[in-house]
């Protein structure tokens, strides 16, 4: 039994890769590597169950959340660029229309559109 | 359907593609994290926020660079050491626990079993660092070995390397108890 063709066989085992047909008929009858291969059948059977099940439903909570997520990031319209634009122009317009009322006040107090007659 | 046509469908609006993409990953991603030790509401947390995470920066994700299960799987390593951090400031450590596995029918296999996977977890939690990062992520079968290695950042020898290391670490803790 050579001590290359156990750490061979051991190592394709440890790396679940496939065996040989020539790693077979060693393992078949090499009592050592029989031992290991029975070991990693038992540690990989133990990993299986650390394995956390999925929760029933987990997919349409997680699409819950999304629409959640997705509802608080719609845009408000007040959002909008267009009604954004809309609203800067016109708070211009008022500061532009109130700059002449109050120039004209002062210039030519009797135009000025408050003054009485 | 590839993961890349449910992405640009999802991306289309189409909230079903990514119903598809929850689907697919949701059993590796529990898998990967009850190897980390979140069980129970706790492990549902992560996994949640792993998919949310992924939809909101969808559009960043880059095939060219990357599979998409490579990246979906490097949000929930960061979100996983974020959260064993903050664990295990507060004291708080995750501990994967032998009671949540199905039990055998025959209540003295049963105990067998638990007492052996108890072991495989003080083993696992006994790897290196690195060791145990490439081997968590070895064990998620949707994860090529090229994957795992641009996971963890080396070439795909090292990540053989690592994972027979691993492996070899935990079988012979198990053979040493079996004895």
């Amino acid at each position: 039994m050579s001590m290359t063709q156990c750490s061979e066989t051991q190592e394709r085992i440890a790396l679940g890769e496939p065996l040989g047909e020539e790693e077979r008929l060693h393992l078949s009858g090499c009592e050592q590597c029989s031992v290991v291969a029975q070991t990693y059948s038992l540690l990989d059977a133990s990993l299986s169950s650390l394995a956390e099940p999925v929760p029933d439903g987990f997919a349409d909570r997680v699409m819950q959340r999304l629409a959640s997520h997705e509802l608080a990031r719609s845009p408000r319209w007040f959002d909008a660029g267009w009604v954004e634009l809309a609203l800067a122009n016109a708070a211009l317009l008022c500061a532009l229309v109130n700059t002449v009322r109050f120039l004209a006040g002062v210039l030519i107090p009797s135009v000025s559109l408050g003054a009485t007659p | 359907m590839d993961d890349e046509f449910l992405i640009q469908q999802t991306l289309a609006g189409n909230r079903q593609a990514f119903r598809l993409v929850v689907l697919r990953y949701q059993r590796p991603l529990f898998r990967f994290l009850g190897l980390l030790g979140f069980r129970g509401a706790r492990a549902e947390d992560l996994a949640q926020e792993t998919f949310l995470r992924a939809f909101k920066a969808l559009r960043s994700f880059d095939p060219a660079r990357a599979a998409f299960s490579t990246w979906l799987f490097t949000i929930a390593k960061r979100l996983a050491i974020g959260e064993w951090r903050r664990a295990r400031h507060e004291q708080n450590a995750p501990v994967a626990s032998a009671e949540a596995s199905s039990p055998a029918p025959d209540p003295a296999q049963s105990a067998l079993l638990a007492e052996r996977t108890r072991r495989v977890e003080r083993a696992l939690q006994a790897l290196p660092e690195q060791l145990r990062s490439t081997f968590f992520f070895s064990q998620i079968n949707e994860l090529t070995l090229e994957e795992v290695a641009e996971l963890e950042g080396c070439a795909v020898g090292t990540v053989k390397s690592r994972i027979f290391r691993a492996r070899e670490q935990l079988r012979l803790a198990l053979a040493e108890d079996e004895t």
